[in-house]
């Protein structure tokens, strides 16, 4: 028996086959892409939260002069952090860039001492380009005595 | 053209492959996942590690006297308009459902010619009443390994 050319089922299967191997790996493809960049957006969070954690920390522990809060608003000395709308700010300069959205903003002291606060800082983030990234910032951080007291 | 059975061999050999790929990829992409968890508990760690440092700091600051030598946990006490840190005896567990801390007070020896401090007093060395050693261990597991951070700090009455 001569053969030319392929059987209408051949033809099914590999249609089939294609079809499913298109399937399989368009939808890899894509899950790739949109985890990488996921991946950048929540590494731009991170980075933003390890900048924010280690400014505050060294401001509150270190810096002399007043200090005051509440929900929105941090100062230290001549230093204040805040919340502006979207954005959070240090002395009027945003601490985070463009592409870090600041939803809320709170403080509690959980110190005894009045002149030695205690603060949690709590921050909730997220991409400005893709606000399904979300982190959260809970930043614990004690004022430092810095000076020694003697009875000499 | 005679053809028999090479559509049956085609499709095998590509099963072949396909698992032979997979065989390759798998492992890889279940390490990457795991690493993941890895680092974001290792992250958590970190974070409670850090705040009962500053909850101790801030605690010693407001009286140093009480605290005997054990293990403890920073809790936050409410009252009538307040809220401040304390120490309670004994190790936090279940702590974000998976963190266990404690905190261990132990008194240290300095010698009064040196200056240097340790646990444990040799000759000339007394207790050093100004100073505490502080150790901090958040214990956690995953994937049936027991992984922890430490950390030790001397803090001072000044």
């Amino acid at each position: 028996m001569t053969r030319r050319g392929f059987t209408l089922v051949e033809l099914v299967v590999v249609i089939g086959l294609s079809g499913l191997i298109f399937v399989v790996v368009s939808g890899l493809t894509v899950s790739l892409l949109t985890v990488g960049t996921k991946n950048r957006h929540q590494q731009t969070l991170e980075q933003a939260r390890d900048d924010v954690t280690s400014d505050i920390s060294n401001i509150v522990k270190w810096r002399e002069g007043i200090l005051a809060w509440d929900n929105n608003r941090l100062q230290v000395g001549d230093v204040v952090y805040e919340k502006s709308g979207d954005r959070f700010l240090k002395n009027g300069v945003s601490l985070l860039g463009e592409n870090v959205v600041v939803t809320e903003m709170g403080i509690e002291n959980y110190s005894a001492l009045e002149d030695y606060p205690s603060l949690i800082v709590g921050l909730k983030i997220e991409s400005r380009v893709l606000p399904q990234v979300k982190d959260e910032i809970k930043l614990v951080v004690s004022r430092r005595k810095t000076t020694i007291e003697t009875d000499l | 053209m005679m053809r028999k059975g090479a559509l049956l061999l085609e499709i095998v050999i590509s099963l072949v492959i396909l698992g032979m790929v997979s065989a390759v990829f798998f492992p890889a992409i279940v390490t990457l996942v795991k690493r993941s968890h890895q680092l974001k508990h290792a992250a958590v760690a970190a974070a409670i590690l850090q705040e009962g440092m500053e909850a101790t700091y801030n605690v010693f600051l407001s009286g140093w006297s009480g605290w005997e030598e054990g293990v403890y946990h920073p809790v936050v006490v409410v009252g009538p308009g307040t809220k401040h840190w304390t120490l309670i005896s004994g190790e936090e567990t279940a702590l974000e459902t998976r963190f266990t801390r404690r905190l261990e007070i132990s008194n240290i020896c300095r010698n009064p010619r040196t200056g240097d401090i340790r646990p444990n007093c040799g000759n000339g060395e007394s207790i050093d009443e100004y100073s505490r050693l502080v150790t901090e261990t958040v214990i956690w597991s995953e994937s049936g390994q027991t992984r922890q951070l430490t950390t030790s700090w001397v803090v001072a009455k000044i």
